[in-house]
């Protein structure tokens, strides 16, 4: 019984050493596309990628690595790795972990100038105490000056003839890969946006992330998708004169102008232990700088487009130079560009904050707004609300019927016509309506008045049009305030020029605060450009032209006063 | 049908013309708070559907009906067709490129124009939001008389010089119109052109002036009559417009809830930037699933 | 009940008083027409009594003003207003409420009367003004006329001692005009209120009024008895107008040089018939006949939308040059909608319409057009641009020589929204004219104008008809029509019921009666006196020697 049980258990000894799978990979030429090539050409400088795969190990051991390279061929030195003697081999030892284990190391090889085409090997032997695993490798390696010969230089390669001898010293200064250009920032297609000057990083401002992850629909917030999305892309050319094929260590970093000392800000992309959920931030990788691998295919030039990760939580805006580092095969090749860090505001909670600050100040200031209508007396009051129902038939009326017309043909940019009357005709009865009463409180009597029109007539109550009410008032009161306007004895032509240049620059800076309000509110996307262009052509152009025609309109009017 | 019988809403159920304006206006601006607390796309759905739901029980006719389908549909379509083109979430799925950004000045301007599949129905949930308060407008517009709103406001201390330049623009406009109707009239008949005598829009820019003139004329005349009529003495008083108690106890209803919906989103909110205090746990809750 | 002491008032952006050394009494219960012409100061002395000089206006007031005991000078408006009330021209600038009701008890709300008393009172003065089925309507569906007694309503809710009103009827047709007037009366019989009443519409009123005030550079320059004012004007119209409209009763006395001067007719008939000889045959004058037709209409029909029956269902005339046509007939006798199809403005739903032989869609820009409120025409910043606006074919030598005509040289740079009242008119027509137009509308012209500028439109249209134009002018002034007219159409529910020369239907008592017209006074004057039927002073005065 104790033979066939200790039988059985010797079997069990075996089987375990019989389920235990050591492998070895090699592969050279390694290239990150995984693409068999077993072709070398000239003397380029190429991988050698060596991987040993053990499972079911019971312990941790050392295996002795050592890789016989072709005549001809040498190893760059690489850590870890020593010339054997004489020989051309080279070695190296790596502890293997018990149970399963992956070791692996790419060794860049280069042929000598003395080396002949033909087939090569390379012998790769992993020894360990209890086994040991061999891998041959063939390729072929092709002399430099075979490809721009004929045929018959192919003969003379079966017949491995040397012409090496006869190829022209290989010229120093173009003998290896170097950075040809960067271009920042670029899109994930490696575009680059006209719009954003070179060198501007826009950063979003991730203080309210949460708030606004909330406004926009998703859920709580994700830090990790916040810190594993790249502020930008960066477009990095590669010339690779001698067609190497070749992995790189690509690293970007904040280096500080005047110090030329690294700083924090850039990160790799973000981690996170989805497990136990530690980490509200999330970790970064490897701090203050972004760093990617990349790997040379053998083309004369290459481009790569790089994210460039930033940590949220250190960076900070200003004008840096950012160092570019390509590294491998033991050389080093830096670049630096000025870079310009900017962060994204909330605009549009800022906005809608100084929208309520306008609401606040219209309360404030209810009273006078009252006592305005005193001033200007029931003659000044009745052509007030007269003026603002014909701004209510002239503009609210059409721009909101007419307005949905134009977005069937016109979607976004139906504004541009509707704006002509919210532009030109409304800053006509404003301009001309002051003209006439020139008193403060006179143009938000009218703006009030229309907006609870509009509300009475089309059932328009909501806070964004209160806010947008008060916004107009508290902008133009306060600029005709201040450019003294209700104070200047005569409104003479020039002063009346640029007041009205003035009204328009307000009134794009009003466009721009509604839009803002309506893309927080309603939670809307307008492009930048686009809200350029309503600023520009419904704010400024419109508004000014409007407001000339009222002065002059205004003038004429008073005649008509009378007594 | 008349663009007059369009706004007058004689035809609407009497319970809906019998409700004050006090009410209908808080039931209005509740409804604008909600729309814009509200994400969830399901509730902002239902908050939709009430304001048709109640569009049948105020028994709108039919052409108002069909006048509500078009606005409704031309506002949603305006909100789907922006941000088809603006949309900026990812991912998102080009279905046409409308400036290609190589086109010449507008393709580097703008960077490209797409429409982007995910933007339209993007925009088509969130002009929910105005297409909610678009079709309640119209309801509480089309079963009030503008007069009865203006008490509710009169009744919230609105002044009566206010009210007075509010009922004064209200009674002119359809005056203001003929009038422009009659300046437009005149221009063609002053138009030394085929083309002239019959266009209209040629003719905008030079309206302004006689119109405005009438107007100030008008006011004078207005002015002297209202004067002495008493308008300065005027001061605020509570109307005869009742607000009965049934009403009262619904509005405070609907404020409140519009209040809890407020400040529970609010809280949920403050809860994501650590604020989070575990007795609201149900709170946040709901305000995740359904707000 | 009013006693104006020696009134001065100076507008602030003038030097020369408006008003100057004023005196007026008002007894209690008296019924005072105040006349005279534009800008005298009418106006001016209204605002004085109602206190409303102070509305933005910073003045300079003299003398003093003393309502029912009690000096009001310099009393707030909304104290005077209790005692005085105002109505004005247009009801439709006066009202600004949505309901009849809400009108009337504006004033008792102001005032903070109880909401259950302003109930009572509104209801009680809309039914003296007989509008009590209306109370809950909107102003929008009242008419002309009604809107006239609401705005009088308005006024009377709060139980005024003192009525002022300004031109109140100066836009209504005869009819109307009778039916206020006849209000007004009872109202001052029934309830004794003062009435002080502006109107240079004389001789349409007289009869109501037993005093009459003439005012001129403000001051007062007649108050006294009616009867003998016409005397008095007569004096003073060889120093200047006083823009009163006078009866043709008074006109035909002056052009015959009576011992008096009299607007009551059968007191004139007497005295002519006792200071002069009558010709019952005289050599009719031949009147320049039409030479050729101009505009010719053939079973022209006009619905409106959404409309059964048809506004004019089958119309055909024609319109010739050197000829003046009125167009004559109740509201909404499709006088406005015959007007509009031969403006080119609507389009007749069948037959046809020819301006010279073409087709009138081709022929619009030979077409002026004067409509109904003629500020709403001036588009231009001067009066020379409003001459030339879109006339390029007008030179620099006609324009002056229209700014001539016009009488408005001296105003060739102001701007036309600023003139008086004639003046806009004159300008707007004298816009039409520059033109040179074949066909010329005109839409009750004369509404609201006093006499002098009423003459001078005359004499426009008729050197127009002189040089060949052909003018269709829609009118309910039976005067104007006498005067100018050759010939009248009268419109009944879209149908042509006459259509001669004006004589022929100015003297057809059953027509003009059918028509809501009035009967022109001197037919009945030459029906009195025997003598051929007559419609104008000059036919009488041929028959008189």
């Amino acid at each position: 019984m104790k033979r066939i049980f200790s039988l059985l258990l010797v079997l069990l000894c075996y089987l375990q050493i019989g389920f235990a799978e050591n492998q070895l990979k090699a592969i050279y030429p390694f290239n990150m596309n995984q693409k068999v090539v077993n072709e070398v050409k000239g003397n380029t400088t190429l991988p050698l990628y060596l991987e040993i795969f053990t499972s079911d190990i019971p312990k941790g051991q050392d295996v002795q690595v050592s890789v016989e390279l072709p005549k001809d061929f040498t190893a760059l030195p690489v850590h870890g790795w020593e010339k054997l003697g004489s020989d051309n081999t080279i070695a190296t030892t790596w502890k293997l972990p018990s149970d399963f284990g992956r070791n692996f190391d790419l060794v860049y090889l280069q042929a000598q100038e003395t080396a002949v085409s033909g087939e090569k090997y390379i012998k790769i032997k992993a020894t360990a105490q209890d086994w040991q695993l061999k891998k041959d490798l063939k390729f072929k390696f092709v002399a430099e000056q075979v490809k721009q010969n004929t045929k018959k230089s192919e003969k003379q390669l079966q017949s491995g003839e040397v012409v090496s001898k006869k190829r022209k010293k290989v010229d120093k200064s173009k003998f290896n890969w170097y950075i040809q250009s960067i271009v920042l920032p670029v899109d994930s297609m490696g575009i680059k946006d006209d719009k954003v000057a070179d060198g501007v990083i826009y950063i979003k401002d991730t203080s309210l992330e949460s708030f606004r992850n909330r406004m926009m629909g998703g859920g709580a917030t994700n830090w990790s998708a916040v810190f594993a999305h790249p502020a930008c892309h960066l477009l990095l050319e590669m010339r690779n004169p001698q067609s190497d094929v070749r992995v790189l260590k690509f690293e970007a970093e904040l280096i500080d102008k005047a110090t030329g000392k690294k700083v924090p800000g850039l990160c790799t992309s973000g981690k996170v232990n989805l497990e136990n959920n530690e980490g509200w931030a999330g970790q970064t990788g490897s701090t203050d700088s972004s760093t990617a691998l990349i790997s040379l295919d053998g083309k004369k030039a290459q481009s790569f487009i790089l994210p460039i990760y930033v940590d949220y939580l250190n960076i900070l805006e200003g004008n840096y130079s950012l160092r570019v580092t390509v590294s491998g095969n033991g050389q080093v090749k830096i670049t630096e560009l000025p870079v310009n860090i900017t962060k994204k505001h909330n605009i549009g909670l800022a906005m809608v904050g100084l929208a309520m600050l306008a609401f606040v100040i219209v309360v404030l200031f209810s009273g006078k707004i009252k006592n305005c209508i005193y001033l200007v007396g029931a003659k000044g009051a009745i052509t007030i609300a007269l003026f603002a129902a014909i701004a209510f038939g002239g503009i609210t009326l059409p721009t909101t019927i007419l307005g949905d017309f134009l977005h069937v043909f016109l979607g976004p940019f139906s504004g541009l016509i509707t704006g002509v009357l919210s532009g030109i005709l409304q800053y006509l009865l404003i301009v001309s309506l002051v003209v006439l009463y020139r008193k403060p409180g006179v143009l938000a009597l009218m703006f009030i008045v229309r907006y609870i029109l509009s509300g009475l007539m089309f059932g328009h109550f909501t806070p964004i049009s209160i806010l947008s009410c008060c916004v107009n008032i508290v902008i133009l009161e306060s600029l005709l305030n201040f450019s003294g306007f209700y104070g200047k004895k005569d409104l003479t032509t020039k002063y009346m020029l640029a007041i009205s240049v003035a009204l328009g620059i307000a009134d794009a800076c009003i466009t721009f605060i509604n839009l803002e309000q309506l893309m927080f509110f309603y939670r809307l996307y307008y492009a930048d450009w686009y809200l350029a262009l309503y600023m520009i052509i419904n704010g400024f152009l419109y508004s000014s032209i409007g407001a000339w025609c009222g002065f002059k309109t205004g003038s004429k009017l008073r005649q008509v006063m009378g007594e | 049908m008349s663009v007059r019988q369009l706004w007058e809403g004689s035809d609407a159920a009497s319970w809906t013309q019998k409700l004050t304006g006090h009410t209908k206006l808080i039931i209005l601006f509740s409804f604008a708070v909600l729309t814009i607390t509200i994400d969830n796309p399901r509730s902002l759905f239902i908050l939709f559907t009430t304001t048709l739901l109640l569009h049948v029980l105020a028994k709108t006719s039919l052409y108002k009906w069909r006048a509500l389908a078009v606005l409704l549909l031309l506002s949603l379509w305006g909100s789907m067709f922006s941000q088809a083109l603006f949309f900026a979430q990812t991912p998102r799925t080009p279905l046409f490129v409308l400036i290609s950004p190589e086109m010449q000045f507008l393709g580097p301007l703008t960077g490209g124009l797409y429409v982007y599949r995910e933007g339209i129905l993007y925009g088509a949930v969130q002009g929910l939001r105005s297409a909610s308060m678009m079709s309640l407008g119209l309801l509480v517009c089309w079963t009030s008389d503008p007069r009865q709103l203006l008490q509710a406001l009169m009744h919230w201390n609105l002044p009566p010089q206010t009210a007075f330049m509010l009922v004064t623009a209200i009674r002119f406009l359809p005056v203001l119109a003929a009038e422009t109707g009659e300046v437009i009239t005149a221009l063609q008949l002053r138009s030394d052109s085929q083309n002239g005598r019959s266009s209209v829009i040629r003719h905008l820019p030079y309206i302004a002036k006689p119109l405005l003139a009438r107007c100030l004329r008008r006011a004078q005349t207005l002015a002297l009559s209202v004067i002495s009529r008493g308008f300065f003495s005027a001061s605020a008083r509570s109307l005869s417009g009742k607000w009965p108690g049934k009403e009262k106890l619904f509005c405070g209803c609907l404020i409140l809830l519009t209040i809890c919906i407020v400040v529970s989103k609010i809280m949920y909110l403050v809860s994501e930037q650590g604020l989070y205090i575990g007795a609201l746990r149900q709170i946040y809750d709901i305000t995740k699933l359904y707000l | 009940m009013l006693k104006v002491h020696n009134l001065f008032y100076r507008y602030q952006s003038r030097k020369a008083f408006t008003l100057q050394d004023v005196n007026l009494t008002i007894k209690p219960g008296e019924m005072l027409l105040l006349a005279g012409r534009s800008g005298c100061g009418k106006s001016t002395l209204i605002k004085a009594i109602s206190g409303l000089l102070g509305d933005g206006e910073q003045g300079e007031l003299k003398g003093s003003i003393i309502l029912d005991g009690e000096d009001i000078t310099l009393a707030s408006p909304e104290h005077i207003g209790m005692l005085v009330g105002t109505v004005y021209q247009s009801p439709d600038d006066q009202l600004f409420a949505m309901t009849v009701y809400d009108e009337v008890a504006f004033a008792l709300e102001n005032r903070g009367f109880p909401d259950a008393e302003i109930k009572v009172q509104v209801r009680e003065t809309l039914q003296r003004v007989g509008l009590e089925a209306l109370e809950h309507n909107s102003i929008h569906q009242l008419s002309g006329g009604q809107r006239q007694r609401l705005a009088l309503a308005s006024i009377l809710v709060t139980k005024p001692k003192l009525l002022i009103l300004d031109e109140p009827v100066s836009q209504m047709n005869p009819a109307g005009v009778k039916e206020f007037m006849d209000l007004l009366v009872q109202l001052n019989q029934e309830a004794g209120i003062a009435v002080l009443m502006i109107e240079h519409r004389v001789n349409e009123l007289y009869q109501y009024f037993s005093r009459l005030a003439v005012m001129r550079q403000g001051t007062i320059i007649y108050d006294g008895a009616m009867e003998k004012v016409w005397s008095f004007l007569a004096k003073m119209e060889q120093e200047e107008a006083t823009g009163i409209r006078e009866p043709q009763t008074v006109k035909l006395c002056k052009q015959l040089g009576l011992s008096e001067i009299l607007a009551d007719k059968e007191k004139v008939v007497d005295l002519i018939l006792q200071e002069r000889n009558l010709e019952s045959l005289i050599e009719e004058k031949l009147i320049s006949k039409a030479t050729s037709e101009q505009v010719k209409l053939e079973n022209v029909q006009y619905t409106y939308a959404g409309m059964k029956e048809p506004t004019l269902p089958d119309l055909s005339f024609s319109l010739f040059t050197h000829q003046i046509t009125a167009l004559m007939g109740f509201n909404g006798a499709g006088k406005s909608t015959l007007l509009n199809l031969l403006g080119g403005l609507t389009k007749p739903n069948k037959g046809k319409i020819t301006l010279g032989g073409i087709d009138l869609k081709q022929q619009l820009n030979k077409i002026g057009y004067l409509r109904q409120e003629p500020d709403l025409m001036l588009l231009a910043d001067s009066v020379e641009e409003e001459l030339s606006w879109k006339n390029p074919g007008l030179s620099a030598e006609e324009r002056i020589s229209f700014l001539e005509k016009l009488h408005l040289t001296e105003y060739a740079k102001d701007f036309p929204l600023a003139l008086s009242k004639g003046q806009r008119l004159r300008v707007v027509l004298g816009a039409m004219l520059a033109k040179k137009p074949q066909l010329l509308l005109l839409d009750e012209p004369t509404t609201g104008q006093d006499e002098e500028c009423l003459k001078e439109i005359q004499g426009l249209l008729l050197d127009y008809k002189r040089q060949g134009g052909s003018i269709f002018i829609c009118t309910h002034d039976v005067e104007l029509a006498s005067n100018i007219a050759d010939r009248v159409i009268v419109l009944q529910q879209g149908k042509i019921v006459a259509d001669a020369e004006a004589k022929n239907i100015l003297t057809n008592a059953a027509i003009l009666n059918s028509s809501g017209l009035s009967v022109p006074p001197m037919l009945t004057l030459s029906e009195a006196l025997g003598i051929p039927k007559c419609i104008t002073v000059e036919e009488v005065s041929a028959y008189v020697r």
